[in-house]
């Protein structure tokens, strides 16, 4: 299977070409004389070789917009691609038919010009040649044109139809160019007439040169016999006055005579100007007369003349050249040109009646189908006349049957329009099997849609009633959610107080804890001032007791001393007491040094206790701040969200309203759609 | 040495020692100096507190130690309390009746203060005995 459609019509195409090449090579080389040149004939192949190539080439780029469109995925057809693709397809029959009958013309029209090029010593051309080819080229066009034209409308016709079937379905137009099938029968037609015709004419003219070219040289020697025997009467006397007057006579038939007598000439003045001039006629004869011929011609077909020669006696010769060009006969030309024009007028007429006769029908059944589409009017129609039992009889038989069909569907949906659904339609196919499918299930539709509309009535009254006390209950929540709000605001105002009672319970906190460590550093100070304190106490009672011991030694050495020491022992007494003072003292001052120590100890104590509370008061300040702050933020969320819910109440109260007023539209339209539905009437196939 | 026996009352001198739960004197004249306890070296004491029968009184640094020459020989005696220089007639020196001479051989009188017997005056003799007895047995 080939691939593509440019592959597909090049090998048709070249199929065709090559099949009809050998046989318009023949017939050229023939018309032109040249039958067995090979030359000649190679010149052809690669000629026509070259033709198939130009035609390849034009063919690839008129069928590029559809190979793009054949390469491109589903997606990408694009209804630009696709219309470009069909415009090809719709041009390519007839340009390409045309350009393809071209390239015939163009190839044998070189090919003749090749031909002359040989010069009239390889291949002498028939006068009026230039015609017969011209015929021949006219002949080999409509040819072409006959088979390429229908041939390109039957290659591109599935892909055209694959063009119309995705503008279809994508919605689109192909804009294609109006075209008429009679006007293309008529074309077809008169290259079919034509073609062949002006073939036959070139062919019979140059047969008609070829014989004319034969029955001279028969003439010619002819007449040479006919000298000959004419200058061998004549009597000896006459001389030159009797061979004169036997010239002049053959001269009046457009024979110029010569005698060759020794080898001497003597005859007509055009006669002897004539092998006079042309070395080549006066080689031929000499030769021809020295190996002892006894006759002889000599002709071409593009000379305007015929040369003979007879022997009269073994010294003379006659020659006799006959003035007469080829000429195909002047009734054959008329004739032909009659039947040209006869066929040139009544191939047209054939194909216009011809034409006709598949159009017409088909105009008239699109006439019908353009009314069905655009106006609907089946009964206006009527029945299509049948003219004849061919395809298009046929088609138009089953064009009436679905009208039959599609006027038998109308008259059931019009009843159904006006609510019987006990319609019947006959007749079996796709259609009727689903028109009376369509027909069941609407009986059933609407049977259901009865039981459904009287439900349908029902829950409506209930949802107005529902939505009735939805509404009063979200009217009353509403409220409340208003004054939950209001109440959240001013938890929120007293959160902000709290907070910020809090940050100066917090800044009172953080400096007794600062001052309650500085306290405890005094104290630790003052106490150590007391350690000090009580050692120098220790030295003074230290000391003291030495003076109290002291003293009393001085007593006893006072009392030992008698009257004489009674005055150290009273100083000495003295000391004592002052020594017992001062270790009371010292004992008093020791004591409150001591008490000193423990109220700095238990104040210690109590300013740890009191930085622990301070600790704590700190950090259940913070924590009360984040709290504190959290419940704010909370607080305010909760409010906004509270607003929200009110907004959201708010809007249900409005919806509920609306559902009100929509059940309420609904009860209204449940008891409007249950009288419509008691309009059909189920006769037929009622559920 | 015997106190005077006289009837005319003669002033003497007592060193008097007062402590938490005892007080006992001893005259001065045989007192040749006190010292605290912290100034006397390894020399043997008599711990006369505890000779009085009052072994809960522990040396402090109040404590002192009471330096006697008697009969030349030099007598330390340990004392707990408040030292007093203490100047009476020998009328407040009541001899200790001879029923109790024999449970209290230390104590030789009982001195009276503010007509009240208030003291066991301590006779430096006796400790010295006591004093020898221990050397001996220690």
């Amino acid at each position: 299977m080939l691939k593509t459609l440019t592959l597909k019509s090049t090998l048709t195409y070249a199929v065709l070409d090559l099949l009809f090449a050998p046989f318009v090579i023949l017939a050229f080389t023939l018309l032109l004389g040249a039958g067995g040149n090979t030359d000649l004939q190679l010149i052809l192949v690669g000629i026509t070789a070259a033709k198939i190539a130009a035609w390849v080439i034009y063919l690839h780029i008129e069928l590029s917009p559809w190979e793009r469109f054949a390469r491109a995925s589903a997606k990408s057809r694009t209804p630009e691609l696709v219309q470009r693709a069909d415009r090809c397809l719709q041009s390519f029959p007839l340009r390409f038919a045309i350009f393809y009958s071209l390239t015939w013309i163009a190839a044998y029209a070189v090919g003749f010009l090749i031909v002359k090029g040989f010069g009239p010593e390889r291949i002498p051309l028939a006068p009026q040649a230039d015609n017969a080819i011209g015929i021949l080229c006219s002949a080999m066009f409509f040819g072409g044109f006959a088979f390429g034209y229908p041939l390109g409308s039957t290659l591109t016709a599935d892909a055209a139809s694959e063009c119309s079937a995705l503008a279809r379905a994508g919605g689109y137009s192909l804009d294609r160019a109006p075209s008429s099938i009679q006007l293309r029968i008529a074309a077809v037609a008169i290259s079919l007439g034509l073609g062949p015709m002006l073939w036959m004419v070139s062919l019979g003219y140059i047969k008609q040169v070829e014989s004319s070219h034969g029955e001279r040289v028969t003439h010619a020697a002819l007449a040479s016999a006919e000298l000959a025997l004419a200058i061998g009467a004549t009597a000896p006397s006459e001389g030159d006055a009797g061979l004169a007057r036997v010239l002049d006579g053959f001269a009046q038939r457009n024979v110029d005579g010569l005698l060759l007598d020794g080898g001497k000439p003597r005859g007509t003045e055009a006669a002897t100007h004539l092998f006079a001039s042309s070395p080549e006629l006066s080689q031929w004869l000499s030769g021809a007369v020295s190996h002892g011929s006894s006759q002889g011609t000599l002709a071409r077909i593009d000379w305007p003349y015929a040369i003979a020669f007879h022997r009269i006696d073994p010294s003379r010769v006659a020659v006799a050249v006959l003035r007469v060009p080829v000429s195909a006969s002047s009734s054959f030309v008329w004739s032909s040109l009659v039947f040209t024009i006869l066929v040139g007028v009544w191939a047209p007429v054939s194909a216009y009646a011809l034409g006709r006769a598949v159009s017409r029908p088909i105009a008239k059944l699109t006439a019908i189908a353009k009314r069905i589409v655009e106006q609907g009017d089946l009964k206006e129609i009527g029945t299509v006349a049948v003219a004849t039992n061919d395809e298009i009889g046929i088609l138009t038989d089953k064009v009436n049957d679905v009208l039959d069909l599609m006027r038998d569907v109308s008259l059931a949906a019009h009843a159904i329009a006006k609510g019987d659904l006990g319609a019947i339609v006959d007749g079996t196919g796709e259609l009727p099997d689903s028109f009376r499918g369509m027909l069941e299930s609407l009986r059933g539709m609407v049977h259901q849609i009865r039981e459904t509309s009287v439900e349908l009535a029902s829950a409506a009254t209930e949802i107005f009633a529902a939505s009735q006390e939805q509404e009063a209950a979200a009217a009353s929540q509403s409220s409340a959610m208003v004054e939950i709000s209001r109440t959240m605001d001013s938890l929120s105002e007293s959160a902000a107080h709290v907070s910020e009672a809090v940050q100066g319970v917090l800044g009172n906190a953080e400096r007794t804890l600062h001052n309650t460590d500085d306290m405890v550093r005094r104290i630790g100070e003052l106490t150590g001032h007391a350690n000090r304190i009580g050692e120098i106490l220790e030295v003074i009672r230290d000391i003291a007791d030495r003076s109290d011991l002291l003293a009393l030694n001085g007593s006893l050495e006072a009392s030992h001393a008698g009257e004489g020491g009674r005055g150290f022992a009273l100083v000495a007494s003295e000391m004592r007491r002052l020594a017992e003072r001062v270790t009371a003292s010292v004992s008093d001052v020791k004591k409150l040094v001591s008490d000193i120590r423990d109220s700095g100890s238990s104040t210690v104590m109590a300013t740890e206790e009191s930085k622990k509370l301070a600790e704590g008061t700190t950090d259940a300040a913070r924590q009360i701040t984040f709290v504190t702050q959290q419940q704010r933020s909370g607080t305010e969320q909760v409010s906004q969200s509270i607003k929200g819910i009110a907004d959201v109440v708010s809007q249900a109260v409005s919806a509920t309203s609306q559902t009100r007023t929509s059940a309420q539209g609904l009860k209204t339209q449940a008891d409007r759609l249950s009288a419509l539905v008691k309009r059909f009437e189920l006769t037929a196939g009622a559920p | 040495m015997p106190l005077p026996t006289k009837q005319q009352p003669a002033a003497t001198a007592l060193l008097t020692i007062r402590g938490p739960g005892h007080a006992w004197a001893i005259p001065s004249v045989a007192v040749t100096g006190v010292e605290a306890v912290g100034d006397t070296s390894d020399a043997s004491m008599l711990d006369v507190p505890a000779l009085l029968g009052d072994a809960e009184t522990v040396p402090s640094d109040a404590s002192r130690v009471v330096i006697l020459r008697i009969q030349g020989q030099e007598l330390r005696l340990l004392a707990h309390g408040a030292l007093t220089l203490m100047e009476t007639t020998s009328s407040n020196l009541l001899p200790l009746p001879p029923l109790m001479q024999g449970a209290a051989p230390l104590v030789s009188h009982i001195a009276v203060v503010d007509g009240r017997p208030a003291l066991f005056v301590l006779s430096p003799e006796r400790l010295l005995e006591v004093a020898h007895v221990e050397n001996v047995n220690a």
